[in-house]
């Protein structure tokens, strides 16, 4: 079941570790866009982009989806709507 | 095509109110060098870069800078929420207040709003990159003006996160001009437009 608990550290903890891992992508990214055959940071980029699919779930599953790819299919409330928005106080 | 994932590029956790700084902060919102016109020029000009890794690199950019456009927005709403008439008036909001109440809306810390003229697409990859490498200068320049006005660590860290972003987009930006400046061919020496001649 889901726990709509804005404040619990470990739904802080697991949004912290998203955007941390994210960020990593990111600038992978940027950087790949310019240099296309670094094939070191290309496995970076693979690396990061599972771990982050993982935990991208692990947070849907726990406190709901951080994007429409990780709505539950067999939800029976919309979540995506319900849950609070990233600019509010308390919620990162 | 955008996708938008539920959460800021960097945490924005601001738990005092004040409006005085969130007048000097939305500088970066919708002014001069904010993250609006970032984001537009950059989107705006991609049709004109004929090489597939510039045109993918202003792609990753703008989208970056949307998020930034979000952060900074949260950034103000935060430090504008639960004001009382009295704060208002004392720190100057009132100005702002009068037309947007705690609204967040595209302006310069002036007053000035936002306006498509402070960006150029101009349809030549090099004026472009030359643009956008200054436009990221003076956007770190912005921040780092900020950043000397700023007390609150809960402040400062989103907008240390901001200015060091700038600092490797113009980085990247140097690097898609070199690579625009290889395409060209003896006969191009002085680096007209590529995209058009």
């Amino acid at each position: 079941m889901q726990n709509r608990n804005m404040t619990c550290s470990d739904r802080v903890r697991l949004l912290e570790e998203i955007g941390k891992v994210d960020f990593a992508m990111k600038d992978l990214n940027l950087y790949l866009d310019t240099h296309p055959s670094d094939v070191q940071a290309i496995e970076s980029f693979r690396y990061y982009n599972s771990v982050k699919k993982q935990l991208m779930k692990e947070f849907a599953e726990k406190y709901g989806p951080l994007s429409l790819d990780n709505v539950e299919a067999d939800a029976r409330e919309w979540s995506w709507s319900l849950q609070p928005s990233p600019w509010e106080r308390g919620y990162h | 095509m955008f996708v938008y994932e539920k959460r800021l590029q960097f945490p924005v956790r601001i738990t005092e109110s004040n409006p005085e700084i969130a007048q000097v902060i939305i500088s970066q919102y919708g002014g001069p060098d904010g993250e609006a016109g970032a984001s537009m020029r950059y989107l705006s000009q991609r049709y004109a870069m004929t090489n597939p890794k510039v045109a993918a690199l202003l792609t990753d950019i703008a989208v970056e800078e949307l998020s930034h456009f979000e952060m900074v927005g949260a950034i103000v709403y935060q430090l504008t929420r639960d004001l009382s008439i009295d704060e208002i008036e004392r720190s100057g909001f009132d100005k702002y207040y009068v037309d947007h109440t705690t609204g967040i809306w595209p302006q310069a810390a002036g007053g000035v709003p936002f306006n498509a003229n402070q960006f150029q697409s101009k349809g030549d990859p090099i004026t472009d990159l030359f643009e956008d490498m200054a436009a990221e200068q003076k956007a770190r320049t912005t921040y780092d003006n900020i950043l000397r006005l700023v007390k609150d660590p809960e402040v400062a860290d989103p907008i240390k996160f901001l200015r060091a972003r700038e600092i490797v987009h113009f980085q990247r930006f140097g690097e898609a001009l070199r690579i625009v400046q290889e395409d060209l061919d003896f006969k191009n020496f002085y680096a007209f437009n590529p995209a058009f001649d």
